[in-house]
């Protein structure tokens, strides 16, 4: 694929404008970004059951999960699946619901106790994904939004590039690692 | 001038001069007095109901989805909005996302406005401006939408001339204020495209009405009858002309000369899109091959003898495709010239032979009452010559092409469904057909793939190809369009919609723009049906409840009846038909509660929005004529669900059920501000799954008015549909639960006690109103 490791919207045609997302070049990269936000939400989307790229995207949001960084929210065809493996979501919301409090700053978030800085969205259909992130890019703009899908998605603020999903897959799997996830 | 300031002066000259009561003049015509008192806004002005669409608007707030940061309407451009920064006229980009949703709106009524204009002057030189609009004994609120908006009551064909005069001159005003330097804000931008959207409906009422009672469609027949659909059902062995777009009057001439040359069943007519609802309802042996992404399918097929298009949703590459399969186009219509030379006085023989031959690949015909003529002729004798025409790649020819894929993905990075695209076509390249089928089955037939293939790999002809098996056996009933509600039926349902007895009207209604192919409409409209909501449908979604078939072998539209009552599946017809559906909701508010119809728009609206459980599905929505229908069901108080391509609207309308304070209403016996739950959630939202639908679906049904018994029937579905699709109860049950005896008796303990984990406690059912106005107590 002639597109790794550059920041080519993976549906051709969806070019945004001027700002684009950063690409996390490194896994260690997204460690560093991991590390300096203090309250991370992991989104999982609609096609979070469904083999993305070949990886069972379900696996890669148990490791995500395993790091304790997250609180997670899920599509609400997806939220219920994922508590089925054990996988505890704190709500079942749309993921067009979420942007409209996300970008509300003064919404206290699922516990009450205050917004995010960071959000993680994970298997996503390419549209749905690009129309909420533009949505958050410009009426959002102190959350810090990244894609963890396969795919580069410019309206991120941080974004992996379009990848194969073995290479996706031993990224997340290297993040986790990081945190001690075994 | 306002047209209402207009309207108020004259009236006080009247009554000086001449003295006479209850006379008012508008445009210099006279508003003839029938039963009901002129309400408040006739022929409202844009900022006539403003405070209304503010009110929806404070509680159902755009969430913008910016589809571009840039703003490229003016020579001072280009400017970057992100980040809250304004571009050189100052605007920001909420009001710019607003401006680009106004347009898409104008444009979508002006392209109703333009298509009942046509058909108007059409039907009015041919039956006359007093050809009456008669719609039977069972119907008398004939004009539901003109008479709430404008405050006539049309009698004869030429009444409808002053209403879309006045859907004209206000387009043009709306349009106006997307200028540079107009309208900068996104409130009123906002409550503009509801202004365009109540527009889009008066025009929509005028076009469907007009030909229902000119041409003699069936007139709010439940039983309206059964014709065929698919690929599988035109008959190959005749010559085929295959009709596309909107408007009827080509169509129908087509009809007409078969008919009166006694030719009918020699020569197939075939439809796409709403030219072949009506021109099914024109005459039932007219055949429907499917919705607008049919086009490329059945053109590359080669099964089309001659190509006949009107206007509206008809591919720009239709003259390049039907050229490939020497299909001459004969283009009907002013809004689709082609580039094509005007034939309209030549001798039909003539062209027909400059057709025949290929010397013309098509021509722009311009004289809807010899259309036939000419289409016929020219189908009967180009027949012989196409019978060796075979488009599609044979199965070698398919291995053969295959096999140069050399697996770059860019079709499926061009793909707007995303679909796996390369596997199938190396499967392809291996003779194994399987996925190429499966991919049929949610290809929406835009060639994009094709487009951007290194290749030049014809991928939508392999994927049709690889699938033969399917479409060749593709053949459905589906019920003709009926058109209006009848009043009767209104009386019979209007009792238990409002009360919620019948848990809800769903309206499928849009394009097939799927992102997941039709079958989940099939799917979901079947889970209302069997639980005895009332299903409508128009348009291209109408066409795809009826592709599909049950163990028994039969459509939808075979298993349940056409009447609008519980379990009730009705085709209105045509996209124009929408009206009929925006019409049963006023119906309701007018024969059933017997509200004042009469120019008193705000009023009926928040009469919808708070009684009557009624929602939008737009599961494939794609043009900006959707885009215009859906304002006008939001003005209406009517929510509406899109797919996940919907969203590309740029911006949805979205309520906030964990803010209490969006959700108060008005008890109009008291004046007290009443908490009535967040009913109905939503005025426009994207679903990302058909699951999701489903139970937005039976949430979107409640309204505040619901009496308990009513309640208790919407939350059982919306608690049984939760735990079947979503695996759980729903988490803002304790929203919808006012008084203990709205809980569904069978689910009492389990609701009772997730109640009780939220700390629930009883409220009042209010008499719900949003306008201080209807408060009855002084
Ligand atoms: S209309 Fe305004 S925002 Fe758009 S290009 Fe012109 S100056 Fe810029
Ligand atoms: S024609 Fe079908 S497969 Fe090709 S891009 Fe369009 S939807 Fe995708
Ligand atoms: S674009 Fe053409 S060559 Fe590339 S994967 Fe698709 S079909 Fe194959």
């Amino acid at each position: 694929m002639s597109t790794y490791r550059f920041p080519e919207p993976w549906a051709t045609a969806e070019i945004p404008g001027p700002r684009k997302a950063a690409i996390i070049p490194r896994p260690e990269s997204l460690v560093a970004i991991l590390r300096r936000a203090n309250r991370r939400l992991l989104v999982a989307g609609s096609k979070a059951l469904d083999r993305i790229e070949g990886v069972d995207t379900v696996e890669l949001i148990r490791l995500l999960h395993s790091t304790k960084l997250f609180t997670i929210v899920a599509s609400r065809n997806t939220a219920y699946r994922l508590e089925e493996v054990g996988i505890p979501t704190v709500a079942s919301i749309s993921v067009y619901e979420l942007g409209d409090r996300l970008r509300d700053s003064s919404w206290t978030g699922f516990d009450g106790v205050g917004g995010y800085d960071l959000v993680g969205f994970i298997g996503f259909p390419y549209i749905t994904l690009w129309l909420v992130l533009s949505g958050l890019k410009h009426f959002a703009p102190k959350i810090s939004t990244i894609s963890l899908d396969p795919y580069y998605h410019p309206h991120a603020y941080w974004s992996l590039p379009n990848v194969k999903g073995s290479e996706w897959y031993s990224f997340i799997k290297k993040v986790a690692d990081s945190f001690g996830v075994m | 001038m306002s047209r209402r300031d207009f309207n108020l002066r004259i009236k006080k000259l009247v009554s000086d001069i001449f003295q006479a009561e209850g006379l008012e003049i508008s445009f210099g015509r006279i508003l003839e007095e029938w039963e009901e008192p002129l309400g408040p806004t006739p022929f409202p002005s844009i900022t006539d109901l403003r405070r209304w669409d503010h009110i929806l608007l404070e509680r159902y707030k755009p969430f913008y989805m910016p589809f571009c940061d840039l703003c490229c309407l003016c020579t001072m451009g280009k400017c970057d909005l992100t980040s809250g920064k304004r571009g050189a006229c100052g605007i920001d980009m909420p009001a710019q996302q607003s401006r680009i949703v106004l347009l898409a709106a104008c444009i979508g009524a002006a392209t109703h406005a333009a298509h009942a204009r046509h058909l108007l002057e059409y039907l009015v030189s041919k039956y006359g401006r007093d050809h009456p609009i008669d719609l039977g004994g069972n119907i008398y609120v004939e004009a539901p939408i003109i008479r709430l908006v404008c405050g006539i009551k049309p009698r004869i064909l030429g009444d409808l001339e002053d209403a879309l005069s006045y859907v004209e001159e206000q387009i043009i005003s709306l349009l106006a204020a997307t200028h540079t330097g107009q309208e900068d804000s996104w409130i009123d931008f906002e409550s503009k495209v509801f202004h365009a959207g109540m527009l889009d409906h008066v025009a929509l009422e005028i076009a469907d009405l007009a030909q229902i009672v000119a041409l003699g469609y069936p007139k709010g027949d439940p039983e309206a009858p059964l014709v065929e659909i698919g690929l599988a059902a035109i008959d190959q062995s005749k010559p085929v002309i295959l009709v596309v777009g909107h408007n009827v009057p080509s169509a129908a001439s087509i009809v007409d000369y078969l008919v009166r040359n006694r030719m009918y069943g020699a020569v197939e007519v075939a439809g796409i899109c709403c030219t072949a609802h009506d021109v099914s309802r024109y005459n039932p042996m007219a055949k429907i091959v499917g919705p607008l992404s049919w086009q490329l399918r059945f053109v590359r097929s080669g099964l089309p003898d001659v190509v006949v298009v009107d206007e509206q949703c008809i591919r720009a590459d239709i003259l390049l495709e039907a050229a490939r399969v020497k299909a001459p186009v004969i283009a009907t219509s002013i809004e689709k010239c082609m580039g094509l030379p005007d034939a309209t006085s030549e001798p039909i023989d003539s062209i027909v032979e400059k057709l025949v031959s290929g010397s013309m690949p098509g021509i722009l015909f311009l004289d809807p009452d010899r259309v036939g003529e000419l289409a016929v002729k020219t189908a009967l004798k180009i027949f012989p010559y196409r019978q060796k025409i075979r488009s599609l790649p044979s199965d070698e020819d398919l291995k053969t092409l295959a096999s140069k894929c050399r697996g770059c993905r860019f079709c499926e990075r061009a793909c707007p469904n995303n679909l796996p695209i390369a596997e199938a076509i190396n499967a392809a390249s291996k003779g194994d057909f399987n996925a190429l089928a499966y991919l049929y089955e949610i290809c929406i037939g835009c060639g994009k793939c094709e487009e951007t293939c290194p290749q030049r790999i014809p991928v939508h002809s392999v994927i049709i190809q690889g699938a033969r098996k399917i479409w060749r056996n593709e053949r459905f009933k589906i019920r003709v369009g009926r058109g209006p509600i009848q009043d009767v039926e209104i009386r019979n349902v209007g009792r238990p919609i409002v009360f919620g007895e019948i848990p809800g009207v769903i309206a499928f209604v849009g394009c097939s723009n799927y992102y997941n192919g039709g079958r989940e409409i099939v799917e979901i409209a079947e889970e209302f049906l069997k639980r005895n909501y009332i299903v409508v449908a128009s348009g291209c979604a109408a066409m795809t409840l009826a592709m599909a078939k049950d163990d028994e072998g039969r459509s939808l539209y075979e298993k349940y009846t056409g009447t609008f009552d519980a379990g009730g599946l009705v085709n209105v017809g045509s996209c124009i038909s929408n009206s009929h559906i925006a019409g049963a909701a006023i119906k309701i508010a007018a024969i059933f509660a017997k509200r004042n119809l009469r120019a008193n728009y705000e009023e009926i609206a928040d009469y919808i929005l708070n009684r009557v459980g009624a929602v939008g599905i737009a599961w494939g929505a794609m043009s900006q004529k959707a885009a215009a229908i859906a304002a006008g069901f939001w003005r209406l108080g009517v929510p509406v669900i899109v797919g996940p391509h919907g969203a590309k609207y740029r911006r949805l309308l979205l309520g906030r059920r964990d803010d209490e304070n969006s959700w108060y209403v008005y008890d109009a016996r008291t004046g007290d501000r009443v908490y009535s739950g967040p009913a109905p959630e939503h005025l426009f939202v994207a679903a990302e799954s058909k699951e999701e639908a489903i139970v937005m679906i039976a949430k979107l049904c409640m309204r505040p008015n619901d009496t308990s018994k009513g309640r208790a029937i919407k939350l059982s579905h919306y608690i049984d549909l939760s735990k079947k699709y979503l695996g759980c109860l729903p988490d803002d049950l304790h929203l919808y639960v006012r008084k203990e005896a709205d809980i569904p008796l069978t689910l009492k303990s389990e609701v009772l006690e997730f109640l009780k984990s939220k700390g629930w406690s009883e409220k009042p059912i209010p008499d719900p109103t949003l306008l201080p106005r209807l408060v009855r107590k002084r």
